[in-house]
């Protein structure tokens, strides 16, 4: 396993302006706005090199904040998918069916197996 | 003039669904076809976004909003209704008088999408329905029952 080095900042908006100095990349995260933080993280060693291999060093926190995003989209939609199910019941395979033949009808065309 | 009539395209991950006021409402208030259309598009990988402007739709100030707080936190991302959307909307709107400008926003937000996206709008608002239908951009607005 393989730390990322380790500096304290807490999370905020605040912290944008030490945050810019410190934005020795045009980043991604940068560019979204809202700020940055640095966080000591243990990754595996083999992540890091796969990562460094394809976007280098100086991409590697635009690289992971990218992940980072997706997995947080993943996780809030499938919390939101769940409450919904708690507060009204499954979707059952009829309702998925319609639901794919709506969208269908209006011109996307799913690739995910029914 | 529908969008139903346009050409197919094939769903992309990490396109927006966006919900207006009226989705958000049916996905508290009963079970809809919104739930099952948003289970699809999550296997397609698609990410929720509601345009900040529907929370003026949306929510009362009240208690009875904290159903709709809940899924508004799942949002993957609560865009503001910046000079670039509200001109585009405007543009949007000018050629659907009918539609208000909140309508018009929503549409808005699926039109700035990047363009190699394939962006989806649940929607039962017919107004909304006929700004997409005027937008250059191709936009999936399935009908909702």
């Amino acid at each position: 396993m393989a730390a990322a080095s380790s500096t304290q900042t807490k999370s905020g908006v605040g912290q944008s302006r030490s945050a810019g100095k410190r934005a020795a990349t045009p980043t991604a995260m940068l560019q979204a706005g809202g700020g940055v933080v640095k966080r000591s993280v243990t990754l595996a060693a083999r992540n890091v090199e796969a990562v460094e291999e394809i976007v280098g060093r100086g991409e590697f926190s635009a690289f992971v904040d990218r992940a980072l995003t997706k997995e947080l989209e993943r996780v809030r939609f499938d919390s939101l998918l769940d409450d919904m199910g708690q507060r009204h019941g499954a979707v059952t395979p009829n309702e998925r069916v319609v639901a794919r033949d709506a969208l269908r009808r209006a011109g996307l065309e799913l690739s995910a197996q029914g | 003039m529908t969008p139903t009539k346009r050409r197919r395209q094939r769903a992309v991950p990490g396109s927006p669904v966006i919900l207006d006021s009226g989705a958000l409402t049916e996905l508290v208030d009963r079970r809809s076809a919104v739930n099952a259309i948003l289970e699809e598009l999550r296997r397609e990988h698609y990410r929720v976004v509601i345009p900040a402007v529907v929370l003026v739709e949306a929510l009362s100030g009240k208690r009875g909003d904290e159903p709709i707080n809940q899924i508004i936190k799942r949002a993957a991302e609560m865009p503001a209704s910046d000079e670039q959307r509200c001109r585009l909307a405007a543009g949007l709107r000018a050629r659907t008088p009918d539609a208000s400008p909140v309508d018009a926003l929503v549409v808005a937000e699926a039109v700035m999408a990047p363009a190699q996206l394939v962006p989806v709008i649940l929607t039962f608002h017919p107004h909304v329905r006929a700004v997409a239908a005027t937008a250059d951009r191709l936009i999936v607005v399935p009908e909702l029952q």
